[in-house]
């Protein structure tokens, strides 16, 4: 039976009159890929940041390897193991990758495994470590995502929050980057929270999904299940 | 989307020196003129809209009111000088409690 | 990370070479010393500023406000108390620091930052200038004469403070090097870049930016120290609200974070002013306003990293040069 690493329970996050995430509860199970799925303004991102701690919540409670952590601050969050990589890179543009590498590495526990996490780092991307010294901001598309992912990967983290890491890339790297994501749960003992718009290749790596519209979760289950579900296939068409 | 996103900034941002510039010459007939006023006049303007959340014509409304009772609150129960360590103290307190402004959307 | 290497100890040696050379060059005239020592105090405060806004990345406009914190303690313990300066001036800087935490911690706590941030540090420096002058009047407040007291660093010319300045000068741009290369700076980069990024990290956003606001609170308190042996006054208009924007507005122009830029900018900019004071200075006041607003428009127009975007492209053409 795998053990619950990460839990939502019945967070609900308003901006003013609006409810963007509305009573949202899930479980991650330790090791998996979950992917959590949807529509553009569905609440996806807004529920990742509530875990981040980036995002107050108005209501319900984050429970990480059994301890709530809802009042702590996000540094803190980033300490006891959860990391995530931001929609759209936000990478350290004026700072070179073995910089934004070294950025990544702010607690303790990763300062002291550096020199391995730089390792791991580098074999898992091997074209990262040949343009060490270039300038972050003149990075492709696809190396772009690739640093922002080793970057949150050097806080050694137990549980990885992807935030549409396919966003604007070209279909054959979007694949090299998901074949990534399935080695880090494989080899690397990575959990990881995947929010994807990219239904049919989140799903194809995913264990289990949840998916999400204005807010609320509307259909969860089994990964293989879910890409055969009419009702998906019928909304999204994508499949 | 339709828009001429150039236009409407150049636009805005006449406007706004026009106005400027007439307050200001309707202010010259009651006080001084130097180069360094614009900071005093500048500042305060920018105080009042900030407080007031940079976006609504709500926000400055109560900003401006706001800023004007503390200013003579502060003129009548200290002294004259007091009165912009008054404004900028309120300000201060204000973007405290509620740092995108009064009204500003989070 | 080192402290210190060759090429640093050379750089810093030239500058202060350079600078030292100054008053000579001067032919010692009492009032371009001045000048030159105003100048050098500019610098400092520019680079002290760059700490906050060009490395940090936090539009600061309250330097005046530290500024003269240090310098109203310092000045007002020797005058009233006859203290030595020698105490005095690290008194002034410890209460430069809190007046830096005690507005800057919950400033940060509550997440302010940007336009919000720059207007909150305007009206500090105002709030400060108001109680001081609701103390003191608009007094202006001597400090005391003496010939050439080491101990109290009060002389009958400029050029022992000047020389201290310079002093005072290579250490901050020692410790510009040096935040630079070190965690700290690296922590800061990636805040003034993409703060969320930056918080997404793990990076206690709050706490760094704070450490740079205390340091640059620390210098800018010891040298309103200095600052007020130099002008020999102590009164609410070194609570300049102008002054703090200008040092804000050069430290742009020389280019966030480049130290070359900085003090190249500062130097340059500042003796134009003074040069324009005193030629048209009386026909046109002001002027040196228009010129810095200039800059500062063509700055963020064409050429947002500074004179330090310049000063960059300069080496890397020499190196260019040099592997032909």
């Amino acid at each position: 039976m795998s053990k619950t690493i990460l839990k939502v329970r019945d967070v609900v996050k308003r901006f003013g009159g609006l409810v963007a995430v509305n009573k949202v509860s899930f479980d991650v199970y330790e090791g998996e890929i979950l992917g959590l799925i949807g529509p553009n303004g569905a609440g996806k991102t807004t529920t990742l940041r509530t875990i981040m701690g980036m995002a107050t919540l108005y209501s319900g409670d984050i429970v990480f390897n059994g301890n709530s952590i809802k009042k702590l601050p996000t540094y803190k969050r980033v300490e006891i193991g959860i990391t995530m990589v931001p929609e759209g890179r936000k990478l350290f543009n004026s700072l070179t990758v073995y910089e934004n590498l070294l950025a990544g590495a702010i607690t303790k526990r990763a300062r002291e495994k550096l020199e391995d996490s730089l390792e791991f780092v580098f074999t898992l991307f091997p074209r990262l470590k040949e343009r060490r010294n270039q300038l972050a901001g003149t990075l492709s598309g696809g190396e772009s995502q690739m640093l922002a992912i080793a970057r949150a990967l050097m806080a050694r983290p137990q549980v990885l929050l992807l935030d549409e890491p396919s966003l604007g890339l070209a279909p054959k790297i979007v694949l090299a980057i998901f074949d990534v994501i399935k080695k880090l749960r494989d080899e690397g003992g990575v959990t990881i929270l995947l929010v994807e718009q990219h239904i049919k290749n989140s799903l194809e790596i995913a264990e289990r999904g949840y998916v999400m519209e204005l807010g609320r979760i509307v259909l969860e289950g089994d990964a293989k299940k879910l890409l055969s579900d009419e009702r998906l296939k019928k909304a999204y068409l994508i499949i | 989307m339709g828009i001429n996103i150039k236009k409407v900034y150049t636009l805005t941002f006449g406007l706004g020196i026009a106005l400027t510039a007439v307050a200001a010459a309707l202010i010259m007939t009651f006080s001084r003129a130097d180069p360094y006023i614009g900071l005093l006049y500048g500042l305060l303007s920018w105080v009042i809209v900030a407080m007031g959340g940079l976006g609504g014509v709500m926000g400055v409304l109560w900003s401006g009111l706001i800023i004007g009772i503390i200013e003579s609150l502060g003129m009548t129960l200290v002294s004259a000088g007091a009165r912009e360590l008054f404004i900028y103290l309120t300000f201060l307190i204000i973007i405290w409690l509620r740092p995108r402004g009064l009204f500003g959307r989070r | 990370m080192r402290l210190i290497d060759r090429n640093t100890i050379l750089w810093l040696v030239v500058v202060a070479i350079i600078f030292s050379l100054v008053p000579i060059a001067l032919g010692f005239n009492a009032y371009y010393v001045y000048l030159a020592a105003q100048i050098v105090l500019m610098a400092i405060m520019v680079l002290a500023w760059n700490i906050i806004g060009g490395y940090a990345g936090q539009l600061d406009l309250a330097a005046t406000a530290y500024l003269g914190m240090g310098g109203a303690v310092a000045g007002l313990l020797l005058t009233f108390y006859g203290i030595t300066p020698w105490v005095g001036v690290p008194l002034g800087a410890l209460a430069a620091i809190g007046l830096a935490v005690l507005v800057g911690y919950p400033t940060f706590r509550f997440g302010i930052k940007e336009v919000w941030y720059a207007l909150l540090t305007a009206s500090l420096v105002v709030i400060v200038q108001r109680v001081f002058w609701l103390i003191y009047g608009s007094t202006e407040i001597y400090l005391p004469y003496y010939e050439w007291s080491w101990l109290y660093l009060r002389f009958s010319r400029y050029e022992p403070l000047y020389y201290i300045l310079i002093v005072i000068l290579l250490f901050v741009l020692w410790i510009n090097i040096v935040i630079k290369r070190s965690r700290l700076g690296y922590y800061l980069a990636a805040i003034r870049e993409d703060e969320l990024a930056a918080e997404a990290l793990g990076i206690d956003v709050r706490k760094y930016k704070l450490y740079a606001l205390i340091i640059y609170a620390a210098i800018l308190g010891f040298v309103g120290g200095i600052q007020v042996s130099l002008t020999s006054i102590v009164t609410y208009r070194m609570f300049d609200p102008w002054l703090a924007i200008v040092v804000a507005v050069v430290g742009l122009i020389g280019g966030l974070g480049s130290v070359p830029g900085v003090l190249v900018a500062t130097v340059v900019l500042r003796t134009i002013e003074e040069y324009l004071r005193s030629t048209l200075g009386a026909v046109i006041p002001g002027l040196y306003l228009l010129i810095y607003g200039l800059l500062i428009v063509i700055v963020g127009i064409l050429k947002p990293e500074g004179i330090g975007g310049f000063i960059e492209s300069l080496k890397r053409r020499l190196h260019k040069g040099g592997t032909q």
